[in-house]
């Protein structure tokens, strides 16, 4: 890719290294499906596949591996567990900074009768968790969150927020679109129920591979999408209630979990914290640096609170869609303008609807990619 | 003796054959012979001295000790 791309919140490069390699291998070598034929290229498959639900059960604390299912993408992960979980008459609780993948199928749900509750955050995007219980009614079935937001990298108190679906029986269900291979994520401590994940964000996957775990007791009220070929129980045309077969009907993509499976490894190797550390000193200096231009309105947390590796930045004298067009143009500089498909986040933070200018960036970034930016602004806004 | 295992699920058959690994007891992943399920899962296949208790769990549908072409139904979960 030629440029500098800085546009990895909505999909991360360059991917870690040995994922290309991997999915070549398997389309090379492999090929094959798994649970249909019995030969030995079919059992190494099902193996890698089963390997990886093992990584994906270290790196977030997931229990179960067969409680880890294979979905394209987080929007379906959360499709499938929002429209398989909730009835109308059921109540639910999200932040006001949620990703329309949580927003969309909620709303369409919403029309069928479930209720909405959205607890409003601060301008900073900060979720104000006493808010969050007074929402709480007899019909509350679930909270639904983000565990960072995709506008500000504003990171949300899930610890007390969980906490607080425990104290009431509620479905704790997380979007960690923004924090996997960010955050250390601890699906137990968090006392979730749920946990969406995509491959291809900071996961360092290829595009097309995604997932979610649910406990138990949540798959067994959560109704598949998709219903189909297994591979298994074939002698019935019921879909098997056991996971993961229940919701992973059809093929899966094969290619994708090499990928992913490779990235999982290369995320172990470097581990998470020192990802974490490598991004944020890259954004603080980024921030540190953008704060003494005029003009820029900086969004999202105070530049000393924690974070993730987004900045949005606003330009007061200039349109916004402009800036982001001129900095590809004549720097190379890859950006995200817009509202990042979260109208409601913008809302919260004051510009919707001329949105921002989202600079989000990958360990794989180095200073000097960051202070060529900082030049780039200077000189010409 | 050489047994077959079946399970409920083909994870349970992926789990129990990285165990067997794990402790160098010889088998492998099989598909498992028509006369013996429905179901067009996988089993494994794997010689066993010790007594078939220290490896029973609930995932375990069935087990048959192999003996030529015989199988003979050594253990099966109760319902």
């Amino acid at each position: 890719m030629n440029g500098l791309y800085l546009d990895n919140a909505a999909t991360s490069f360059p991917k870690a290294p040995g994922v290309a390699e991997a999915v070549a291998g398997f389309l090379t070598n492999i090929g094959c499906n798994i649970n249909r034929g019995l030969y030995t290229a079919s059992f190494d498959a099902a193996n890698i596949v089963y390997e990886t639900r093992e990584r994906l059960c270290s790196l977030f604390n997931f229990p179960k591996p067969e409680n880890v299912i294979f979905t394209k993408n987080i929007t379906e992960s959360l499709n499938v567990i929002l429209k398989g979980l909730l009835k109308p008459g059921d109540h639910v609780i999200v932040s006001s900074m949620e990703h329309n993948a949580v927003m969309r199928p909620l709303a369409s749900l919403a029309e069928k009768g479930v209720e909405l509750s959205t607890v409003l955050c601060n301008n900073k995007g900060e979720l104000p968790t006493g808010d969050l219980g007074l929402q709480i009614k007899s019909n509350t079935r679930a909270v639904i969150m983000t565990h960072a937001s995709n506008v500000s990298g504003t990171i949300m108190p899930l610890e007390e927020v969980g906490q607080l679906c425990k104290e009431h029986n509620l479905f704790f269900i997380i979007d960690c679109a923004q924090t996997a291979g960010f955050l250390t994520i601890d699906f137990l401590a968090l006392n979730a129920d749920a946990l969406a994940f995509t491959g291809h964000k900071g996961l360092l996957g290829p595009q097309g591979i995604g997932g979610f775990y649910l406990n138990d007791k949540l798959a067994s009220l959560v109704e598949p999408l998709i219903e189909g070929g297994t591979g298994s129980a074939s002698d019935s045309v019921l879909q098997p209630s056991y996971l993961p077969d229940r919701f992973e009907a059809g093929t899966l993509n094969l290619p994708g979990i090499y990928g992913l499976n490779a990235s999982l490894k290369y995320l172990s190797a470097e581990g998470i914290p020192a990802i974490r550390e490598k991004e944020l000193s890259l954004v603080q200096r980024f921030i540190e640096n953008v704060q003494t231009l005029p003009g820029i309105q900086l969004l999202g947390p105070d530049p000393k609170q924690d974070r993730t590796g987004i900045v949005s930045l606003n330009f007061l004298n200039h349109d916004n869609a402009e800036v982001s067009y001129q900095l590809f143009k004549d720097f190379g500089i890859m950006t995200r303008c817009g509202l990042h498909c979260a109208p409601a986040a913008h809302q919260t933070l004051g510009t919707f609807p001329q949105g921002t200018i989202r600079f989000s960036f990958s360990h794989f970034n180095t200073f000097q990619d960051v202070d060529y930016v900082i030049n780039s602004l200077r000189s010409n806004y | 003796m050489t047994y077959i295992v079946l399970f409920y699920t083909n994870s349970s058959a992926l789990k129990f054959a990285k165990f067997i690994q794990r402790f160098n007891y010889p088998g492998e992943l099989i598909p498992l012979p028509r006369k013996l399920t429905s179901s067009c899962g996988m089993g494994v296949k794997f010689d066993f001295t010790k007594s078939l208790t220290e490896i029973i769990s609930e995932e375990i549908e069935k087990i048959y000790a192999v003996e030529g072409n015989q199988y003979q139904l050594v253990y099966r979960a109760k319902e």
